[in-house]
């Protein structure tokens, strides 16, 4: 059944397997030119699994790097220890700038102050940080609790009573209940689960009495939750009836910051570029429109802006972290 | 719950039992004594699962040692061929990253085709096989990496820095 | 009338040509360890973006439902799950494989996903808002009670001693907890590597220890790898259809359970079609044939997987939250198309949904043709391979399967050892099986309990949380029940030996 013709020799069969080997490294190791970047694909490495906020922003964004650079962003996953698996390994990756990496807060700056994650928040060579979504207290529709008022008062009355669920520990949902805790002088009981989907589905199922998510959970499931308040700067244009935590008088705003890295050899030059082109993404109306409706809010955080952005953040989660007990 | 539709033949696994429950009680130890510096939280199941797993492996060498044990005769087979295959699997796993992966697959693909091969080469032959696993090992490359965008590892020892 | 019409647009040529590329190129990348549906699903969100919504969900679906069959082939043919549904296909398929009734195996395999996919669709298409109700009721507590009953199974699936079962089950248990924790956010086991961090992914495990063992001991003999067909022999179709329709109920009950598997978030197939197969083995009359290339045992996985695919989509469409991973990326998808999900995907989004369940079905029944057409060629020519082929191309698919699912190749490393380990493991009397699925049930019971407890105490009682709640009851009595039922039935079996059930058939 098999008759195989011997027109090749060994010898002419491992000389081409290494004439394959030399195409694809040739490939790769072409020198990154800043004058025509990009002439050839990026890839967009996302270091969690598909489906997540990070997935949704990514594959919005992919659209319009296509539109305008004519080249394609190539999203993969590299899913792993809440991140950290990719983020420890982006500056061994090529640096010709091809290669890029979503980067979360306040994932990149707590996990460094745990027990060896691999990496450090320096190490990270972030170049554009492009939205955030808001922290929100939310409850079912017929939840008794109709303002912040009634559930603080409720919490008060109960100390650890209430039970809220959220996604992970030392997340940003746990942060943003610590935050909210020592500000409003309450004591729940937070219950950390696995992804948004398992910790919303607690709340619909009215295991918990409420759950710290995201203007996004609220707008993905309208028809069954409420927001109490939301950790925005101003009401979100999607909500206009929800009031911020700072209307309220508790100064807390915050969320899931999400951006970008390259690893640390890529030129300053390909990263200004690259900072150039998702800020450009950024402004296009549809994109804006579409991000919106989502229940995410944009931002500009540039790659010469990045260093403030960051320590900013990190004396906001310093005093979090101490008071998490993550850092003495 | 035995076979009944195949008799197999069966050997004595005193000496095999009590170092399979010994190695188990040297893992659930080795559970307990890492999860000192976790969290109460955290560690409240890893510590339960090491416990169990204690009395089992404990019941394991009591009935080892009390009762006669036995367990179907292993398959027979060479021993250097298995040994060859799990080495060159290592360092075919191992070298992935610095060989690049068609590098070390080409690599590995050989060794392993020497190692299974049972009868004489010829010339022929050697030429046939090797044709057969180029195609194959690029087919499932063009599959992954272009179709499939999977970025596979290019080998940092071929980095020009 | 409307919901038919709505269905009936998806015979349009453009969307059936869809379901036929979406079904093939589901079936191959099923069939490939390591490419799982949840990958197939991924790869093709992008090119879904141009395309009308039922289009885009139409071959989604129609990749999805491929990919969960596919994973039978490589379960059949080289005893490694394709994909984590796969599992428990490899007990029976690869026993039938080994003496030469693949061709058999695979035919049974396909007339079931169909059964099973069929149910599956009719679940969603029909009683999708009342399960979605179900579904929510099962809050940490519950989960944690399922996972207990899953871990019961252990007894079933680990041939010889019941007590290295339980160890292997201790060890898999152990082994989910590697990685950063759900619960208390901290690093465990992972010895300061920064690879261990990530845990250790379920299909490289999965690989590892149910391919690498079988590897091992093929190049240890010249003697061939499964046993050649008889000449002039055809795809079995008849024979297939006598042995599912002798196994008709275990078919509808499987399925049936597969559809409400999956209607928990979180559960997934590997569960659904291992609680089937335990299941048959139980009611079984030949139950001590299962695991030695018994047809209904890869009737039952085969069912029960298939209908996970239709069961899932009940949560997503329903409430938005994703039954199984590939539901997650679809929903992703969806929002991305701007679509919200909710009580509007059966009102005024119904042409839409309508359409997708109609391409659902046509994928599923495309999958009859199409898979018995491959699966011939797939046995046929497995068993035609010379090893000195075969051990490299599995080899190699091993790898690059397990480096491509997180895109590590440290994974692969463990893969490798696992496997070694797996293999040693076997030979002293610990299957991989039980391993497995410690290494499943692991984060589902940890979290359910761990969740559970701080629930219970801010209600102010733990025990009530745990003991207190109907659901909780309903299947704690399960878990009574699968335990001593074997004991019951052994006592039995002491007491009158020569009852003709239990003789040998």
């Amino acid at each position: 059944m098999r008759q195989l013709n011997p027109l090749r020799t060994l010898a002419t069969t491992t000389a081409l397997g290494g004439l394959l080997a030399l195409s694809t490294l040739a490939g790769s190791a072409m020198a990154a030119d800043a004058g025509n970047y990009p002439d050839q694909n990026v890839q967009y490495i996302i270091p969690f699994g598909p489906g997540g906020e990070s997935d949704i922003s990514a594959r919005l964004q992919q659209q319009y790097f296509q539109e305008l650079t004519g080249q394609q962003l190539i999203i993969q996953y590299m899913a792993g220890g809440g991140g950290a698996v990719g983020w420890s390994q982006l500056n061994e990756m090529g640096d010709d700038g091809y290669t890029i990496m979503g980067t979360n807060l306040p994932h990149i700056i707590l996990k460094p102050m745990g027990k060896e994650p691999g990496f450090t928040t320096e190490e990270l060579k972030n170049f554009f940080y492009f939205h955030y979504s808001p922290d929100a207290l939310i409850v079912n529709n017929d939840s008794p609790f109709e303002t912040l008022d009634d559930l603080i008062a409720a919490a008060k009355e109960a100390p650890g009573r209430i039970t809220v669920s959220g996604s992970g520990t030392q997340s940003a949902n746990d942060i943003a209940n610590q935050r909210f805790e020592s500000l409003a002088d309450v004591k729940t009981t937070y219950i950390p689960f696995k992804g948004t989907g398992a910790a919303v589905a607690a709340l619909l199922g009215d295991q918990v009495r409420a759950e710290w998510g995201y203007t996004t959970t609220a707008a993905n499931h309208s028809d069954k939750v409420r927001m109490l308040a939301v950790a925005s700067e101003e009401r979100h244009p999607l909500f206009p009836e929800v009031p911020t935590f700072k209307e309220l008088g508790y100064d807390m705003t915050g969320g899931a910051y999400r951006g970008m890295a390259v690893p640390e050899g890529v030129s300053d030059e390909v990263t200004t570029e690259l900072s150039d082109i998702f800020s450009e993404i950024n402004q296009n109306p549809e994109f804006r429109q579409k991000m919106e409706d989502l229940g995410f809010v944009l931002i500009d955080v540039p790659y010469g802006e990045m260093d403030d952005f960051m320590d900013k953040r990190r004396q906001e989660y310093e005093q979090v972290a101490r008071d998490m007990g993550i850092i003495e | 719950m035995k076979s009944t539709t195949e008799p197999t033949q069966r050997v004595a696994a005193r000496g095999s039992d009590a170092c399979l429950a010994v190695a188990m009680l040297g893992i659930a130890l080795g559970a307990l004594w890492f999860s000192a510096d976790i969290s109460i939280m955290a560690s409240v199941f890893p510590r339960t699962i090491a416990v169990l797993v204690l009395i089992f492996s404990a019941a394991l060498l009591l009935r080892s040692l009390l009762a006669k044990p036995t367990r179907p005769r292993p398959e027979p087979g060479s021993v250097a061929r298995r040994l060859g295959l799990i080495v060159v699997l290592l360092l075919w796993s191992l070298t992935l990253k610095w060989l690049g992966f068609v590098t070390s697959s080409l690599l590995s693909a050989a060794c392993l085709a020497l190692l299974s091969h049972y009868h004489g080469w010829t010339p022929r032959r050697a030429a046939g096989y090797a044709t057969v696993l180029l195609l194959i090992i690029a087919l499932f490359y063009v599959l992954f990496a272009i179709i499939l965008n999977v970025p596979l590892p290019v080998g940092l020892l071929w980095r020009t820095q | 009338m409307e919901t038919l019409s709505f269905m009936a647009a998806a015979l349009s040529p453009v969307n059936l040509l869809l379901a036929i590329v979406g079904v093939a190129a589901g079936i191959v990348i099923g069939a490939l360890p390591g490419l799982s549906a949840t990958m197939a699903v991924a790869v093709l969100v992008p090119v879904t973006f141009g395309m009308p919504p039922e289009a885009a969900l139409i071959m989604l679906g129609a990749i999805y439902t491929g990919a969960i069959y596919g994973g039978s082939y490589a379960a059949i043919l080289v005893n490694t799950p394709g994909t984590p549904s796969a599992i428990a296909t490899t007990f029976d398929g690869y026993p039938m494989a080994q003496r030469g009734d693949g061709d058999l195996a695979v035919t049974l395999s396909t007339l079931s996903s169909v059964i099973g996919g069929l149910v599956g669709a009719l679940a969603l298409l029909t009683l999708a808002p009342l399960l979605a109700q179900i579904a929510l009721k099962f809050g940490p507590v519950e989960y944690f009670w399922l996972a207990i009953f899953g871990l019961t199974l252990i007894s079933a699936l680990s041939e010889g001693s019941t007590l290295k079962g339980f160890i292997g089950a201790g060890i898999g248990l152990l082994l989910s907890t590697v990685g950063v924790s759900v619960v208390g956010g901290d690093i465990r086991y992972s010895f300061g590597s920064q690879f261990l961090l990530g845990g250790i992914e379920t299909i490289s495990a999965l690989i590892g220890l149910y391919c690498i063992p079988v590897l091992i001991d093929l190049v240890a003999t010249p003697s061939a790898h499964l046993q050649p067909p008889e000449k002039g022999r055809g795809i079995r179709l008849g024979e297939g259809m006598r042995l599912v329709w002798r196994g008709k109920f275990n078919a509808v009950r499987s399925a049936v359970i597969g559809t409400l598997v999956a209607i928990l978030p979180g559960a997934g197939g590997s569960i659904a079609s291992l609680v089937s197969y335990s299941e048959a083995r139980r009611t079984s009359r030949r139950s001590e044939r299962f695991g030695h290339g018994e047809p209904d045992g890869v009737i039952a996985t085969e069912t029960a997987n298939n209908a996970t695919v239709g069961g899932g989509f009940i949560p997503t469409f329903v409430l938005g939250i994703p039954g199984t991973p590939p539901d997650a990326v679809i929903l992703g998808a969806l929002l991305v198309q701007g679509f919200r999900t909710g009580p509007e995907m059966f009102t005024t989004n119904a042409s839409v949904t309508y359409t997708f369940i109609g391409g659902l079905v046509i994928a599923t029944l495309l999958m009859l043709p199409m898979g018995l057409l491959i699966g011939r060629y797939a046995f046929k020519s497995i068993v035609s391979i010379p090893k000195a082929l075969l051990v490299p191309s599995i080899a190699f698919m091993t790898v690059i399967g397990t480096y491509a699912i997180r895109n590590n190749p440290f994974d692969v490393v463990v893969m490798v050892v696992l496997g070694v380990i797996g293999w040693v493991l076997a030979r002293y009397g610990i299957k991989p099986s039980p391993i497995v699925l410690g290494l499943i049930l692991g984060p589902i019971a940890e979290q359910g309990f761990v969740q559970g407890y701080l629930m219970g105490n801010a209600s102010g009682s733990v025990l009530g949380a745990f003991f207190g709640r109907p659901l909780s009851l309903a299947i704690i009595a399960m878990v009574l029940l699968s335990v001593l039922y074997p004991l019951w039935r052994a006592h039995r079996a002491r007491r009158l030996p020569r009852e003709p059930e239990e003789a040998r058939p």
